[in-house]
């Protein structure tokens, strides 16, 4: 995929400031789905330290991330990349719902819809054209959650939030 | 067309939250927070789910009349004015026959309308007016007029330190904990208590991880910590304080030893937080409407925290636990904008005496309501006296502890009719149900932010976002036609919404012209908010005009007048019953009776369940959603577990809002505070048990 000529939006995600509260899932849905499904899900794990156990919480949706495996994979191209924002756009049109996408995504951030498609978060890339905020973005009373162009912080943030997801699922087997 | 934004409330909780509804022909199709409200531009998981708690397909369309058995839900719609003539005959009925006061008047949730239905109830001729507020807010309420004479708030801005009693501001009111950060970045120390972990306790610098409903034991220590160490106001105390002399011999005994066996805390960690409390004596605390009042000793236990500001001298003072005028919660105020007067202009006499006034008489004496947790009681036996109607605005039977007793209670009265925007279980118990509508659908006079936290003393007239859905209508328009139904002698009610509210503003100095002129809020012109020290001056509103660590009221009643501790828990046997339960808390997409059937709850937490420390789970051979019995002496419900560290070992949590597994249904009627009526909700004892499958 080709370097964006302009401002590439990345998601970044604070666990340290999360505190579950759950507003931005009830924001995407209320932009994104007419609460019909949620491309945004919220996550909770409890680790063990030296002192007891520690509660966190991981608020994840599609990070418009670099490695974009899902583009990659697609039998039916049906990801690209907006020139504009970098964020990357899913045309569900084509899908034939294989779940290829679904399966390589580190963060578990495409969901198959009742009807067998795609679905992930959109980067909110009408309210980014104006110059708005993405609604999880802005919902989060903690800023949690944000979005910037800085590259060693976006790959620290994905690696962190990847290693988090997997520990996750680690504990739960 | 283009989507118009419009200034409207949510009002799914009481936090009167500024939104801005963005309408497109008539629909709002986007929500978002109003930067210029004390919410700074956000909302909390319920409020952004506010698309779907308007268009979701159980709101109720049209006035509906009874045909099936009560509580079948098996209704028929019917016209507002045959609906509206089937409740004045049946009311004005029961007036005539048996009196005003044999028709019993109740609100659950929302609050805006209540000081137009208390002046409606008054009306009516009765003193029959109560609320959900018999198990929220008025047992804390109640504790402060004990002791100091007036409901008291947290003046954490002016605090070093934060006694932060059973606080959670992540999970509702958004903008309180912004406030508090910047507060802790310039040095504000913070101890939370409380029986859980949360984000917040994670965040404070001592946390004690307490028993629940041993509250009061916890501060007697403190108490006893700061005499014998000299870290009191002896000035305050000679001046301001009666009954030091047998508080300091009674808390004499709660060492931090003796209280670390009560509490379940380290004698180490309780000496900890003490000492924070010596070296910081200027500290505010949070009182908990709800966690600290739902045990049986809750308004001794609030006493008992009260007490430390007394005795430390940092009540009444900046940064203490400072008065407010805030009195009732009804518009939500922090001050009185003209309610008091409007609801006792048509105060009736010679009534007899409320509800639960035998039963309850320090909660008869200094609540204007009656006591609800006695309503199923009078309905079902008829004394002193029989009840033969209940009005009600949103009023939810779950809430009341009990198998079901207001539930038999509503199917034996002669008539029952209730107001709400969704079709409850309480609701299918009624004869008519009159449908309510929301906040975007209505106007609206709003007092202030969520009161006396913020000290907004303002006005504010609302329009509605969009047309009522369906033939629903707003409770205060109800209220008012049904006014000229009963035919009340009450003009002014009579007149509507709007004119009761010019009637109100003539107190604020404001007029109603003015205020529909903007939907931005309006300050109230020369309202200033109160003083700390003005009551230490002008002596408290007690017997003794001083703060009473021994209660003349309570000791009138022939109750401990010590903010004395007692365990809150139940007698059952402790080998049969070996758990402890603690019901009553919310969680962050649930208010009430208001997400049964909600998108959100769907998304979140579909199932009942309850919380379980690990090691409880492995002795019982319990692991993570596996189908559980939670049983206490009142009854059995079924659910899934749910294994987690951030509750003790020994301690059970379940939330409230799924019927299916209806906690409340397994806790006592009689098992509440005598001082409150406050049911017990969050301390009594229960066993587990791990079931093959939940059985229907």
């Amino acid at each position: 995929m080709r370097e964006p000529e302009v401002l590439h939006i990345f998601f970044n995600f604070h666990p340290e400031l999360c505190t579950g509260c759950g507003a931005c899932v009830a924001a995407c849905m209320d932009e994104h789905s007419d609460f019909t499904c949620c491309v945004r899900h919220l996550y909770r794990q409890e680790k063990r330290t030296k002192h007891g156990w520690k509660l966190e919480w991981c608020s994840v949706a599609c990070l418009h991330c670099e490695a974009s495996s899902c583009a990659k994979v697609c039998p039916k191209k049906c990801f690209s990349q907006d020139a504009e924002t970098g964020t990357i756009q899913l045309d569900s049109t084509a899908c034939i719902g294989c779940g290829a996408c679904k399966q390589v995504c580190p963060f578990d951030a495409i969901t198959l819809t009742a009807d067998r498609k795609a679905d992930k978060c959109d980067g909110c890339i009408r309210r980014l054209r104006e110059g708005l905020l993405p609604r999880c973005v802005d919902a989060c009373p903690q800023a949690a959650i944000t979005i910037d162009d800085r590259p060693a912080l976006r790959e620290k943030s994905h690696t962190e939030m990847i290693d988090w997801l997997q520990e996750k699922k680690a504990a739960e087997l | 067309m283009e989507a118009e934004i419009k200034k409207t409330v949510c009002e799914i909780c009481l936090n009167n939250c500024g939104v801005d509804a963005w309408v497109k022909d008539g629909k709002v199709v986007k929500v978002e927070g109003s930067r210029e409200c004390p919410n700074r531009g956000k909302l909390c998981v319920k409020g952004y789910a506010s698309r779907d708690y308007l268009y979701r397909a159980d709101r109720i369309r049209t006035p509906l009349r009874r045909v099936g058995e009560r509580g079948a839900g098996k209704f028929e719609p019917i016209s507002w004015d045959e609906a509206y003539r089937i409740i004045a005959e049946k009311l004005n009925g029961c007036k005539r026959e048996f009196g005003a006061d044999s028709v019993a008047f109740y609100t659950g949730y929302s609050k805006w309308y209540r000081t137009m239905f208390h002046r409606f109830v008054h009306s009516f001729g009765t003193l029959n007016y109560g609320t959900e507020s018999s198990s929220c807010f008025q047992a804390m309420r109640m504790a402060n007029i004990l002791t100091g004479g007036s409901l008291t708030r947290p003046d954490i801005a002016n605090a070093d330190l934060f006694l932060a009693w059973a606080y959670n501001p992540f999970y509702n009111s958004v903008y309180h904990d912004d406030s508090l950060a910047a507060l802790r970045e310039k040095g504000l120390k913070v101890i939370a208590v409380d029986p859980r972990t949360t984000q917040f306790s994670q965040r404070a610098d001592i946390h004690l991880k307490i028993k629940a409903g041993t509250d009061g034991a916890l501060a007697l220590c403190f108490g006893n910590y700061l005499i014998e160490h000299d870290a009191i106001d002896h000035d305050y105390i000679r001046q301001h304080v009666h009954g030091y002399p047998e508080y300091r011999d009674y808390v004499h005994t709660f060492t931090p030893e003796y209280t670390a066996e009560l509490t379940g805390l380290r004698a180490e960690d309780i000496i900890r937080a003490a000492e924070l409390l010596v070296q910081n004596r200027r500290f505010a605390i949070s009182l908990g409407a709800a966690p600290l009042t739902h045990h049986r000793n809750g308004v001794q236990n609030i006493r008992a925290l009260l007490a430390l500001s007394a005795i430390s001298g940092s009540y009444d003072r900046p940064g203490g636990n400072v008065p407010t005028e805030f009195s009732d919660p009804q518009m939500n105020a922090d001050c009185d904008v003209g309610d008091e007067t409007f609801i006792q202009e048509v105060r009736p006499k010679n009534t007899k005496p409320k509800i639960g006034s035998e039963r309850f008489p320090v909660w008869s004496e200094l609540v204007d309501e009656f006591q609800a947790m006695d309503l199923s009681r009078q309905i079902l036996e008829g004394t002193p006296y029989p009840i033969k109607a209940v009005f009600a605005l949103g009023m939810n039977a779950r809430m009341f502890p009990g198998n079901g007793k207001l539930f038999e209670a509503l199917s034996k009265v002669d008539f029952f009719a209730d107001t709400d925007i969704f079709l409850t279980d309480t609701a299918k118990y009624a004869d008519i149900v009159l449908p309510a509508c929301t906040s975007f659908e209505r106007s609206q006079f709003q007092g202030g932010f969520m009161g006396h936290y913020f000290n907004t003393m303002t006005v504010r007239w609302l329009e509605p976002a969009i047309p009522p859905l369906y033939e629903s209508k707003s409770d205060a328009d109800i209220l008012c036609e049904l006014a000229n139904y009963l035919e009340l002698d009450d003009p002014l009610l009579r007149a509507g919404h709007e004119a009761c509210t010019q009637r109100m503003l003539r107190k604020v100095g404001v007029t109603f012209a003015e205020l529909k002129t903007t939907s931005a809020t309006t300050k109230i012109p020369g309202k200033e908010p109160y003083r700390a020290g003005d009551n230490t001056a002008f002596g408290y509103a007690t017997p003794t005009g001083k703060f009473e660590l021994t209660s003349e009221i309570l000791r009138r009643h022939g109750f401990d007048p010590l903010p004395i501790y007692h365990s809150s828990e139940d007698e059952s046997d402790p080998a049969q019953y070996p758990l402890k339960l603690t019901a009553g808390g919310r969680l962050p997409y649930h208010f009430h009776s208001r997400f049964q059937n909600s998108a959100i709850k769907k998304t979140f937490r579909p199932e009942s369940m309850a919380d379980l420390n690990p090691k409880d789970a492995r002795k019982l051979k319990i692991q993570q959603g596996d189908s559980i019995r939670v049983t206490t002496t009142a009854g059995s419900i079924f659910l899934k577990a749910n294994l987690t560290h951030t509750v003790e070992p020994g301690a059970v949590f379940i939330y409230q809002d799924y019927p299916d597994a209806d906690v409340n249904s397994i806790i006592s009627p009689e098992h509440l505070d005598p001082i409150s009526g406050f049911p017990g909700y969050r301390s009594l004892r229960c066993r587990v048990e791990r079931v093959k499958e939940v059985l229907a």
